[in-house]
């Protein structure tokens, strides 16, 4: 058995055979035809092209009404398969005496020069659209209009292109698991639309697994694993079971407040990445998005983004969540992503390196940009902001005051906005944790990015399978940063988020709300099950466990105790969710 | 001679989607122009393509604030050109 994470897009959770689709792979053998042929093999191809796009319209009605998104990107691929020139093209080769696939692959092979030598990264890669609209088309011409659907099976790729998906027929396809891909990306947009599970950003999937290994994939934690043993299936159907429950309680369950037995509120949100996900973290009971990240805005051009898209992303997430709160990350970027429209060196140690605030303090213009349109959609709702990566005193002031600036540019310029808008930090270096009192007194709110926060403190870059398993949320150095953290925000009268994974891990849900945080936030499909446990939870009772965990020695204890503590407890709770 | 020759029109467009001229106004741009009854070129200078051809016009590479020169020619040439005008300098 080897177990492989990726990132978690699409809730659920699957085991089944793995079918792998290797990157590039049409393959179509060339036939010359006589010439009294010619006509019927234009006419094979303009019916293949006529099904292909049945096929993509039958798609399109089967989603329900408010997957706009997926319906315009499906409208754009039927576009495609019906483009006037992919058949112009392809009957002139037939006419030279060719059959219909090898024409197909001709014009596939003249285009995909054509897009490589386009300057922009999102023009080049719809050849990946083209590419899986060929195989589409070239499936149907083979009679076969289902040429790679197997019977039930987890697809693993590369990456998956709308047409892919289609291609695949959602009803046999039991989870994506793509190597590449980000919560932003197409396969994560559809999947999500049509409830399969996925795992994105899954280094080293193609060559870890093999066609027809048996797969678990868990589309909320992200875990894959290959060949599990017959515990962990058993686990997965447990998961799935839970899963099942859940979804058909969330509308009984989306409106309930995260309250302990004992009655401290907690209050739960969600992180998220693309105003296309507000439905769900709706659906799922968010109340306010903790963590607007909004950095695809950034790498899927080359241009930095104008004003006026992050102004409009921004608010209609904001006007969306509202009365909640939504709290907006300002860019969390490395240098590296900006090589082009910056002009920036190499480094080599890129997280240590020029990224998130510091970036954003020596590129101001970047900086003001972003600031204007958070602060213009803070006319629309809720809105706090909060800087990442920030090491000090010194940092968080700069960036407040350019706040305070682009306020006073914006009130001359009599554009409105929220001039009490929360302006906080996030905790996510040890340096910031040393000074914690003193940030207090600057900012309106802390927010713990916890996955950073762990990298920097135990020094381990979880990405390097080497030191991975190191990566330890438990470890004492860990438990005592966040109370430092959050007794020096109380201390000064200010709320403490956690936006990091840690936050939506069932285990370690009672530590933190005995650590006293006031506010967790985490991906929508993670809220459900963590709000209905915590309130089975007592904070009487965690805050006497954690007591006891910061005692402890190492990492190993502090499991073990937690467990002890929470363990028969877990397992009703997670019982309780199947079985009533 | 006679007024026969089918009417042929110019014009200069700019892209001023965010996103430039990506997927979707180019499928919007190949459904609006559909029915009408016009030959339309789009591209930089001599380089023209088939403007209902997604896959041609995505191989122009427009992204927002490209000019483009539209070329129209037929009898419904001035509503094709129109039809361009409005995908193209819509804001979204």
């Amino acid at each position: 058995m080897k177990t492989l994470r990726g990132v978690g897009v699409s809730a659920g959770v699957a085991v089944g055979p793995a079918h792998v689709i290797f990157p590039g792979h049409i393959k179509v053998t060339r036939t010359r035809i006589s010439p009294e042929e010619i006509e019927g093999e234009i006419e094979r191809l303009t019916r293949a092209i006529r099904t292909t796009a049945r096929e993509i319209r039958k798609l399109q009605e089967k989603l329900p009404e408010n997957l706009g998104e997926v319906r315009a990107i499906l409208e754009a691929q039927r576009f495609l398969v019906e483009d006037p020139s992919l058949l112009r093209e392809a009957s002139e080769i037939i006419r030279q005496g060719f059959n219909a696939e090898w024409a197909l692959l001709k014009v596939l092979r003249r285009y995909e020069k054509v897009f490589s030598e386009l300057p922009d990264e999102y023009f080049r890669e719809r050849f990946r659209d083209l590419e899986g609209i060929v195989e589409m088309i070239i499936a149907s011409l083979r009679g076969d209009a289902r040429l790679r659907t197997v019977e039930k099976a987890v697809i693993v790729a590369r990456d998956l292109s709308p047409a892919d998906t289609v291609n695949l027929k959602p009803e046999n396809t039991l989870a994506f698991v793509t190597e590449a891909g980000s919560r932003t990306s197409h396969t994560a947009i559809v999947a999500r639309s049509l409830g399969i599970p996925a795992v994105v950003a899954a280094k080293g999937v193609l060559e870890e697994v093999s066609p027809g290994d048996l797969l678990a994939v868990d589309g909320t934690t992200g875990e894959i694993f290959i060949n599990p043993e017959k515990e962990i299936i058993r686990e997965f159907e447990e998961r799935n079971r839970r899963f099942h429950k859940l979804k058909a309680r969330l509308h009984q369950v989306a409106h309930l407040p995260a309250v302990t037995r004992d009655g401290r509120r907690l209050s739960l949100r969600a992180n998220l990445d693309l105003p296309e996900e507000i439905p769900y973290a709706r659906e799922y009971g968010a109340e306010g998005i903790g963590l607007l990240r909004t950095e695809y805005l950034y790498v899927s051009r080359k241009e930095l983004p104008p004003e006026e898209l992050l102004f409009e992303t921004y608010r209609q997430v904001v006007e969306a969540m509202a009365p909640h709160p939504v709290t907006i990350r300002t860019l969390d970027l490395g240098g590296d992503k900006f090589a082009s429209s910056l002009a920036l060196p190499e480094e080599i140690n890129p997280a240590l390196g020029l990224r998130a605030i510091r970036l954003c303090l020596r590129e101001e213009g970047l900086f003001r940009t972003q600031l204007r349109a958070i602060l213009r959609a803070s006319a629309y709702g809720k809105v706090k902001i909060m800087f990442p990566m920030i090491s000090g005193v010194t940092e968080f002031l700069r960036a407040r005051n350019l706040v305070e600036e682009i306020k006073q540019e914006l009130a001359s310029e009599g554009v409105a906005f929220d001039p009490e808008i929360p302006v906080g930090a996030m905790i996510e270096v040890p340096s910031a944790v040393a000074v914690a009192d003193l940030l207090a007194r600057e900012a309106d709110f802390f927010s713990i990015g916890t996955n950073d926060l762990i990298q920097y403190t135990l020094a381990i870059d979880r990405g390097n399978q080497e030191v991975a398993e190191l990566y330890e949320p438990l470890h004492p150095a860990v438990l005592r940063f966040i109370r430092t953290t959050v007794e020096a925000a109380h201390r000064a009268g200010i709320p403490v988020a956690m936006c990091g994974e840690m936050a939506g891990e069932l285990l370690y849900v009672p530590v933190l709300v005995g650590l006293e945080l006031d506010e967790l936030s985490m991906n929508p499909q993670s809220l459900p099950e963590v709000k209905l446990f915590i309130r089975e939870l007592s904070f009487q009772r965690c805050q006497e466990v954690v007591a006891q965990l910061l005692r402890l020695t190492c990492q190993d204890e502090v499991r073990e105790a937690l467990a002890e503590a929470f363990g028969p407890l877990m397992s009703r709770f997670s019982r309780s969710l199947w079985f009533e | 001679m006679r007024e026969e020759r089918p009417k042929r029109l110019e014009g200069e467009i700019e892209v001023r989607g965010a996103l430039g001229l990506h997927a979707r106004p180019a499928a919007r741009l190949a459904r609006a122009l559909g029915p009408l009854k016009a030959r339309v070129l789009i591209g930089r200078g001599e380089n023209l393509v088939d403007a209902r051809s997604i896959l041609d016009v995505l191989t122009l590479g427009a992204r927002a604030g490209t000019r483009l020169r539209v070329v129209a020619e037929g009898e419904e040439a001035e509503a094709a050109l129109e039809t361009i005008r409005r995908i193209l300098e819509a804001e979204a």
